[in-house]
């Protein structure tokens, strides 16, 4: 008989053909429709931020995979290119190159290889180097462009612009709420914050429209589950919605915050970052609302104008306790006989 | 002005109520540690803290060296320090120490990926414990797979995989901690005496065919290495040696070479270099060529006896 | 129909079940020469009471049960023994098996049928599957009797056929079920009288609905055919038993303690066949499929066949046929050569092609929680993969995970098969139960 070699490998023998790599160019597709009307927006600035932002994140990856003796071209598996691109996005579009590269360090190299590269970061990176920016630059950070279409105003919310070198200036709405209260509130749109195309603020977070649209595909894709940023806008608006009812002249209209400011961003593509999120929906759930809760918090009462990126990373610092405190009961601990 | 005051004074205030608090209760919660724990730990044991002794680290070890000895028990042992280490603390704890043996790891396989029949291919497996777990990738179920776990294992540097996918132990730098035997999937490494100078390379206890089959250099439980020398038994179809020292021609007996005698090669030469084997060969032959001469001889004596015996009764019978 | 049932996790596989779902069983030629390993079911291995060189029958007893869990063997062909040799066993490691050498004339002993089945006392029945070395055909290869004596202090209320055949691929059930309806629901009839129950499920999934309509009518008034979702691994026994009647049955135990007995549908017609016609258990019906394979199909193979024999027959592998898979593409078993016996537990051969092989070269996890969505078991394997991976042992002990979780986990796959980056938590659940049974063997 007549017998013939077979290879031999582990079962199971089929794969769903999924990949971290198709995950994560996957979210990078779903941000491209906030960088196109980023780049409406702003014009060639808002390439020239996105684009060294993403370059040098995935350069300083493949150093550091390289340094560490470790396959170079992990690099290219879309993880290095979506935190270039979130920070990018968190970014204003006036701000100078050499403060792109820090923070492109900060994610990359002490946010994300230092602690073991893909999979092993505590904190989200992108959000970890906004947040070291915001501190360590907090002027060139809290510095933002008039958009296309604003050019000739002289104020923005009740706020003067002012003039930052070559560049006429001004605050974000969410800025104006916090310097000028609701008096500022009549003269924005929620439909301008919704297109955000009429909107100052960081490159990503103007078009509420623009994001949904990612976020719906990610949704689609399977990418993400709807816990996380449901849990987060349900706890914003019903916070915002209740603090509005009890004084509707000191505080802004729940639709006002839903739009405005880094919500939808946050929730959808930060907050929902398979890493340092929680992994049971249990657990995601409690996430969304702990992060909605300091969100608000900080925006109402808070010394800065928003607050997603420090409820996202504080929460990221819980999400191994919550990890531990949401297991689900395996198989057959439920009910044994009905 | 004033606030820089105000600071410094409640900074310095809240440091000097944190001091007493923890002076205080320093002395108050105090843990009575004997001090030779400390001392055993830092002077007297190799503190690699492999857990080899079964202890996590070298400090729990001290403590139940100090346990065992308050209590009159036996001390544990430290295998990576041998009897050296054990001999170090008997005489610090003021106590009798009763020699132990000194040991070395060695795997027991010399089938190079030459040798030993390939019996699969597995894919994208790179350590021994997920191969044996689709039944290895040699023919021979209980040689080395040469996928390196004990290597990876080994806290003293003391195994390498060498060509043809081969573990070899070195015994200068092995400390005979047993890590490698517990990670073996095939227990091929065993713990053997230190001044052992003859070794078998073989780990199989199929039976003969099998073996044949799977492996040129393969022990098939001839005893033809038994009757040389009385030191070697046969378990399992498989020769054991339990002397220090073995003759050479129950090495040079053995119809596959299996047995190596350290004194002329050391077991990396005699698994790896053709040269050693090739010298080994021609020992064998010679001594081959000797044995038959002898053994010629002996015929040729042998037939002279019985002819001068039969010539002699031939005389007596004339006579 | 009702609404299909399912259970809680799972995973949609593409299921290339038109391969061969619709191509009668066809009778496999005789084997010229057969390997029947002593060992092909769970418990302990068969003792041998033939030689060398003696002379046996179809279907004559050649090795005895090793114990209350065990089971024994019969020759499947009648020829000569060739002598007892290790061989390569689809579980791995190679085992003692019978080597009987073919005299082509397939003659067989005296088969024995019990009279009016429905009329005797249990135990004869149970004794007779016994004697006709009667396991679990679905791959598990529980010796039936076993199953069918449950301690008395277990109340049995179901019995289930188990006509899921989550199992991407494989047909074998579903041809049995269209082809040989009447000899399975008597089989499973005869079953349920001897444990004593008068309510049957059939549970089928519903991608194979000439196989419902036509159960559905041989069962009529005495049963309920169950339409289940078609998601892997529904086929599972726990999770087959939740979809039907809604019971989880607690970990570590056996089905019988939330009252339900799950039988396969192979397993029913060997009983039906071992009672009615006294016929021991010398074969089986094989789907061979794949794309590696040209002709693939299902076929009444005797054990011990080669399935390099079988492929033969079939009419060969195609050029770039590469991974050679017992079982089903989940759970089954890749082997190094077509030198290998079909045994009892060998529900289906699947042949790959070269493009077929997936990528097994993993990465850190990401934490995406595809994992613990897909498991139908509602474990982590997320969190026991990495601990596995660190070697974290002592860990996973004081979190309890080995009791409960690793004893429970049957190794579907699905949370290999859906994870991103390729990491091989099969392989690794695999390795800690090896590491904790040595554990207890040196204990």
């Amino acid at each position: 008989m007549k017998t013939r070699s077979f290879i031999v490998s582990g079962a199971p023998h089929i794969h769903k053909n999924s990949s971290i790599h198709k995950i994560m160019w996957n979210v990078f597709a779903a941000l491209l429709p906030a960088s196109f009307v980023s780049v409406y927006a702003f014009g060639m600035d808002s390439v020239r931020v996105l684009g060294v932002s993403v370059i040098s994140c995935i350069f300083l990856e493949i150093i550091a995979l390289l340094f560490m003796g470790r396959n170079w071209k992990a690099a290219f598996d879309g993880s290095a290119a979506v935190t270039g691109l979130l920070l990018g996005l968190t970014l204003p579009s006036g701000i100078s190159t050499g403060i792109i590269l820090v923070g492109a360090i900060v994610a990359i190299i002490i946010a994300k290889q230092v602690f073991g590269g893909l999979g092993n970061n505590p904190f989200n990176p992108a959000l970890t180097s906004r947040v070291f920016l915001l501190i360590a630059f907090p002027g060139p950070l809290t510095t933002w462009p008039l958009p296309r279409g604003l050019e000739n105003i002289k104020n923005f919310m009740g706020v003067a612009t002012a003039k930052t070198g070559d560049v006429i200036t001004t605050a974000t709405p969410l800025g104006a709420i916090k310097e000028n209260a609701v008096k500022a509130m009549p003269s924005i749109q929620v439909n301008d914050l919704f297109l955000g195309i009429h909107t100052p603020g960081s490159i990503g977070e103007i078009s509420a429209l623009a994001l949904l649209i990612g976020a719906a595909w990610l949704l689609y894709k399977k990418i993400i589950t709807w816990h996380i940023p449901v849990a987060t806008i349900l706890t914003v608006l019903a916070i915002s919605l209740l603090t509005h009812l009890i004084s509707p002249e000191k505080y802004a209209d729940p639709f006002f915050h839903l739009f405005a400011g880094g919500l939808i961003i946050g929730a959808f593509f930060m907050a929902t970052d398979y890493v340092t999120a929680p992994i049971f929906n249990k657990g995601k759930l409690i996430y969304g609302i702990g992060i909605g809760v300091l969100t608000i918090v900080i925006r109402l009462w808070g010394g800065y104008p928003e607050g997603v990126s420090f409820a996202i990373l504080l929460m990221n610092s819980t999400t191994p306790l919550i990890d531990r405190f949401t297991v689900p009961k395996p198989f057959g601990f439920r009910k044994a006989r009905n | 002005m004033n606030e820089i005051i105000i600071a410094v004074v409640v900074l310095a205030g809240i440091g000097l109520v944190a001091g007493i608090l923890l002076s205080y209760f320093s002395k108050v919660f105090h843990v009575e540690q004997d001090p030779r724990i400390e001392e055993i730990n830092e002077n007297i044991l190799p503190g690699a803290n492999c857990g080899a002794c079964g202890y996590a680290g070298c400090i729990d070890f001290a403590r139940a060296v100090i346990e065992a000895a308050q209590s009159g028990e036996k001390l544990p042992e430290c295998p990576p320090g041998g009897p050296d280490v054990a001999q170090e603390l008997a005489s610090f704890l003021g106590l009798e120490h009763e020699g132990s043996e000194r040991k070395t790891a060695l795997v027991k396989c010399a089938g190079t990926s030459d040798r030993a029949t390939e019996r699969a291919y597995i894919r994208s497996v790179h350590d021994c414990r997920t191969a044996a777990l689709f039944g290895g990738n040699k023919e021979c179920q209980y040689g080395c797979m040469g996928y390196g776990d004990c290597v990876k294992a080994c806290p003293y540097d003391a195994i390498h995989i060498y060509q043809g996918n081969i573990a070899i132990v070195d015994p200068e730098k092995c400390t005979a901690c047993g890590i490698c035997v517990d990670v073996c999937p095939n227990d091929v490494i065993e713990l053997v005496p230190a001044n052992r100078q003859t070794h078998v390379l073989c780990n199989s206890q199929a039976p003969t065919k099998a073996t044949r089959s799977a492996c040129s250099v393969g022990c098939i439980g001839c005893k033809l290495c038994q009757r040389k020398d009385k030191d070697f038994s046969i378990e399992n179809n498989l020769a054991i040696y339990n002397g220090n020292k073995g003759k050479e021609e129950a090495a040079y007996a053995c119809p596959n070479d299996v047995i190596v005698n350290t004194w002329q090669f050391p077991v990396v030469a005699f698994v790896e270099s053709t040269t050693a084997r090739e010298k080994f060969a021609a020992r064998k032959a010679e001594y081959k060529a000797q044995e038959k001469a002898k053994r010629k001889k002996a015929a040729a004596a042998r037939k002279a006896k019985k002819a001068a015996a039969a010539k002699k009764k031939k005389e007596d019978k004339s006579e | 129909m009702s609404k299909a049932k399912t259970f809680k996790g799972g995973i949609h596989p593409s299921y290339n079940k038109h391969l061969s779902e619709h191509k009668e069983i066809v009778e496999a030629p005789l084997p010229k020469m057969v390997a029947l390993p002593l060992s092909q079911h769970i418990g302990a291995p068969a003792n041998p009471i033939v030689k060398r060189k003696d002379k046996v029958k179809s279907g004559q007893l050649i090795a005895e049960a090793g114990g209350f869990i065990s089971a024994p063997v019969h020759a499947s062909i009648s020829g000569t023994i060739k002598g007892i040799e290790p061989v390569e066993h689809p579980l791995g490691k190679k085992v003692d098996a019978i080597i009987i050498e073919s005299d082509g004339k397939d003659e067989w002993i005296d088969l024995n049928p019990v009279d009016n089945p429905f009329d005797v006392d249990p135990d004869t029945i149970k004794n007779k599957i016994k004697e006709a070395g009667i396991v679990g055909l679905g791959g598990a290869t529980f010796p039936s009797n076993v199953k069918l004596s449950p301690p008395e202090d277990k109340k049995i209320e179901f019995i289930i056929l188990n006509g899921a055949e989550c199992e991407p691929y494989l047909t074998t059930d579903h041809r049995l079920m269209v082809e040989k309806t009447e000899e399975i629901v008597t089989g499973l009839k005869l079953a349920a009288q001897v444990l004593g129950v008068n309510k049957i499920y059939i549970g089928i999934e519903t991608n194979k609905p000439d196989a419902i309509k036509k159960m559905e009518k041989k069962i009529g008034n005495d049963g309920q055919v169950v339409p289940l979702q078609v998601k892997y691994p529904q086929g599972s026994e726990k999770q087959l038993i939740s979809a039907i009647t809604g019971r989880e049955t607690p970990p570590t135990s056996l089905p019988m303690e939330v009252g339900a007995v799950v039988f396969n549908v192979g397993t029913t017609l060997a009983i039906y066949e071992a009672v009615f016609k006294g016929k021991p258990l010398v074969e089986r019906v094989v789907t061979l499929t794949g794309h590696g394979i040209k002709n693939p199909g299902n076929f009444r193979t005797r054990f011990g066949t080669y399935v390099a024999e079988l492929v033969d027959f079939s009419g060969g592998y195609k050029e770039d046929a590469a991974k050679l898979v017992l079982g089903g593409p989940m759970m089954g078993r890749a082997v190094p050569t077509d030198g290998i016996p079909i045994i009892k537990g060998t529900g289906g051969i699947l042949v790959m092609t070269q493009s077929e092989l997936i990528v097994r070269e993993y990465s850190d996890c990401i934490r995406c929680g595809k994992c613990i969505e897909a498991c139908p078991n509602n474990h982590n394997p997320q969190l026991l993969g990495i601990l596995i991976e660190q070697e974290k042992f002592d860990k996973i002990s004081d979190e309890q995970l080995e009791e409960i979780v690793l004893d429970d986990c049957f190794e579907c796959g699905s949370c290999t098969y859906v994870c991103p980056a390729h990491r091989p938590m099969v392989q690794f659940f695999q390795q800690a139960k090896s590491y904790y049974n040595n554990k207890k063997k040196k204990r």
